[in-house]
């Protein structure tokens, strides 16, 4: 028996998706075919190698030159006995004739093909999205860009995993220096394993709280990015790509290019972080700055809650975070059953008790609604950071802190510095 | 870890001052204060916000020698804290106004409680307004600031001075108006102004005499004038031309025939007689109300002030006495009948 095939049938034989087979040549040697049966399309197969050999073999009665035989667009020649596992890993099938070894693609279909964005869906731009197969996400972008500067640079990452990443960008258009330095930390940390496009953005990002590096599910997002002159890290099995070092405005206006929208989203940012902290600040401390008629109102809808209006907010918004995150994790179907249950517990049921003041649902109600514009989840949890943060204060100190806490937290983002460049 | 034990202590040594929780506390819309055996009776006027209750607000007492001493007799009858920012009046008795308004001035400027900015009044009868009962969601404060603010704006006949405009004027010595406010067939209602001299009040006087003050402080932006025709004037500008032995007031400004229906049919002729005679009323009106200031030998619109501001070696107490004073009206009506005739239709 060949060797080549005795040793890889040693070294996997744990592996029970291990499939050998021999075609006979009309010779004392033997075609041997190896690979994984999980990770091939044994049609393919079937069509590249068996057919070509079988019929070659009905003409001639025998092989004497296997190579010119093997078909398929991706042919590779193997001249080292390890090289064997990383092809036969990545779904290549393995022949081996005497001394020869080829590999041969025959990747199966393992992803679910380009589907429609469900965490950027858009009304009037192009529809597809990026999916699990790394081949097919850089082929719609380079559908998009094509010119000769866009530049894909493929790094294998991890023991185990081994997988694909593509650090792409526009040659002509990239920082360099922040190429450099990027490339620098994907080289450090080569023997990470990265099964998620979570675990590189903790190597790549540059601060805790407030996300430097945008997912993006959208080609044409990452097209625009690339065109300028973002670094896009596209993974393999992992249908987001990487834009590094995204500044804030990114992730308040990553696609509106309507001035009205810029200022509407700008607006629900603020609104995102501010309305629970001013509204505490006013009602605790500053109740002049509120006219008359209003903090009337104010007075008789409190008039019978038993708490304090700081333990209401959080009250409140401790239970819209838990609507939230059951809404997030719940199978769809189950999904509006929990809004449904939240408005009811949060509108009609907790004002009829007594438990919180309507005014209170208002306020919560439209910290969260101008939330729900940011679709970064990154995003969205550095708005919460900043949310609770500026309500304690404000419950402490009034508008005095308020502004106080403003006026750190701009220091604070001003001073972020990216890869190269700034944050805000 | 140094940083977050100084947040930590500033927090616990520095949050929560001036903490009020909203529940805890009684807005104050208006005070209402008499001068009665030599002391001072307060009465809150508190919005009720109990969804409850029937009446739109209601009374908290307390009496003492001073103005402190009686809110804080206030609190003995109050659970919780009263909350005097949004105060929109006070208003004060007839014994209290002839007493003299120092007393106010001195405990309202130190205390930082108020906002500054709320509208003084002289009630004659207080033990009628301490009965009125207003309505839900409206307060005494609130109908009192309303009522002046309109008419004040609006036909420029009523003198409304918040409390720092009072102030401004007192520090120069000044006389000033002060509105006044009482029942009408149990409607609350504005009567003429009355005019305080060294702090105290004096007379009575004529709405014509607000007007010429309100123009004279620019605090409002129309008034109106009636003749056989009604007029509203508006954009106007009044000039204070000061000589030596003269002053002369100049009132310029456009004007606009209110009854309009009538009026369509008036030609360039008619017009400009109509616009004469409107310029004569206003200069008559105007010198009038000095003539009748000069013989009540009250300087009711601080002519001396302006006196003084441009002839500061010169000046006496009575030197505005002895200047001529003229009044020219250069008024002009620029609108006439009615909107849709005017623009061709019928």
């Amino acid at each position: 028996m060949n060797t080549k095939i005795e040793f890889l049938k040693l070294s996997l034989k744990d592996n029970p998706d291990f499939i050998t087979r021999e075609l006979e040549t009309g010779t004392k040697s033997k075609i041997y075919l190896a690979f994984f049966e999980s990770l091939v399309n044994s049609e393919t197969i079937d069509k590249y190698v068996v057919k070509n050999v079988t019929s070659h073999l009905n003409i001639h009665n025998k092989i004497k030159d296997l190579k010119p035989l093997i078909g398929g667009p991706k042919l590779t020649t193997i001249k080292k006995d390890e090289e064997m596992f990383y092809y036969i890993e990545n779904g290549f099938t393995l022949i081996i004739y005497k001394k020869e070894c080829y590999a041969i693609e025959t990747k199966a279909e393992l992803d679910r093909g380009i589907t429609m964005s469900q965490t950027e869906p858009n009304m009037y731009g192009p529809k597809d999205s990026f999916c699990e197969n790394y081949q097919k996400n850089i082929g719609v972008i380079k559908r998009r860009i094509k010119n000769k500067n866009l530049r894909i640079e493929a790094v294998d990452r991890g023991i185990y995993t081994k997988t694909k990443l593509g650090v792409i960008y526009i040659e002509d258009k990239v920082n360099k220096d922040a190429l450099k330095k990027v490339k620098k930390i994907l080289n450090k940390f080569k023997d990470y394993e990265v099964t998620d496009s979570h675990d590189l953005v903790q190597e790549l990002r540059t601060n805790k709280i407030f996300p430097t590096i945008l997912k993006t599910e959208k080609p044409s997002m990452a097209a625009k990015f690339l065109l300028k002159g973002y670094i896009v890290i596209s993974i393999d099995n992992t249908p987001f790509a990487l834009v590094i070092d995204a500044k804030m405005e990114d992730f308040v206006n990553p696609f509106t290019t309507d001035d009205f929208v810029k200022i509407l989203r700008f607006v629900c940012l603020v609104l995102n972080i501010l309305t629970p902290a001013l509204y505490i600040a006013l009602i605790n401390f500053n109740q002049e700055a509120i006219p008359s008629s209003l903090l009337i109102n104010f007075s008789t809808q409190r008039h019978n809650v038993p708490f304090p209006a700081i333990v209401e907010a959080f009250l409140m918004m401790i239970i819209c975070e838990l609507l939230r995150e059951s809404d997030i994790r719940f199978p769809s179907n189950y999904g509006s059953s929990t809004s449904i249950l939240g408005a009811l517990i949060l509108g009609e049921a907790a004002v009829s008790a007594g438990f919180v003041s309507p005014i209170m649902i208002i306020i919560v109600a439209i910290s969260f609604v101008s939330g729900l514009i940011f679709t970064d989840i990154r995003f969205s949890n550095a708005l919460r950071v900043m949310r609770y943060s500026f309500l304690l204060i404000s419950a402490f100190l009034g508008l005095y802190g308020l502004s106080i806490a403003l006026i750190t937290t701009i220091s604070i983002i001003s001073n972020i510095k990216l890869h190269e460049g700034n944050y805000l | 870890m140094k940083k977050i034990i100084l947040i930590i202590i500033i927090f616990f040594l520095t949050g929560c001052y001036d903490y009020n929780e909203l529940n805890d506390l009684e807005i104050v819309s208006s005070m209402i204060v008499d001068y009665k055996d030599d002391e001072y009776e307060v009465n809150l006027e508190v919005i009720n916000t109990n969804e409850n209750g029937e009446n739109g607000s209601f009374f908290l007492k307390g009496t003492g020698k001073n103005i402190e001493s009686a809110i804080n007799n206030v609190y003995f009858e109050s659970a919780q804290t009263p909350f005097f920012s949004q105060m929109k009046a006070l208003i004060i008795s007839d014994s209290a106004a002839e007493k003299g308004i120092e007393d106010f001035y001195d405990y309202f400027l130190r205390s930082a409680d108020y906002r500054k900015d709320f509208y003084f009044f002289v009630c004659e009868k207080v033990d009628d307004l301490l009965e009125y009962k207003t309505e839900k969601g409206t307060s005494i404060g609130d109908l009192a600031k309303n009522n002046a603010e309109r008419n004040h704006e609006k036909n420029g006949r009523y003198k409304t001075n918040n409390f720092r405009e009072i102030v401004f004027h007192y520090l120069r010595n000044n006389n000033y108006l002060i509105g006044n406010i009482g029942l009408d067939k149990d409607e609350l209602s504005l009567d003429d102004s009355y005019l305080f001299v060294d702090g105290k009040k004096d007379m009575k006087v004529e709405r014509d005499a607000a007007l010429l003050s309100n123009l004279l402080d620019k605090s409002n932006t129309s008034f109106q004038i009636f003749l056989d025709n009604s007029f509203e004037i508006h954009e106007y500008k009044i000039k204070t031309d000061i000589k030596e032995d003269k002053i002369t007031l100049t009132l310029t400004g456009s004007g606009r025939i209110s009854n309009s229906s009538d009026n369509n049919s008036l030609d360039e002729k008619d017009l400009e007689k109509i616009n004469k005679a409107l310029n004569e009323k206003i200069e008559k009106l105007f010198k009038d109300v000095i003539d009748y200031s000069l013989s009540m030998d009250k300087d009711m619109f601080h002519f001396n002030y302006y006196y003084y501001q441009h002839y500061p070696k010169k000046v006496e107490n009575d030197s505005w006495k002895n200047v001529e004073y003229e009044v020219k009206s250069d008024v002009k009506i620029n609108e006439k009948g009615l909107l849709l005739r005017s623009l061709g239709g019928n």
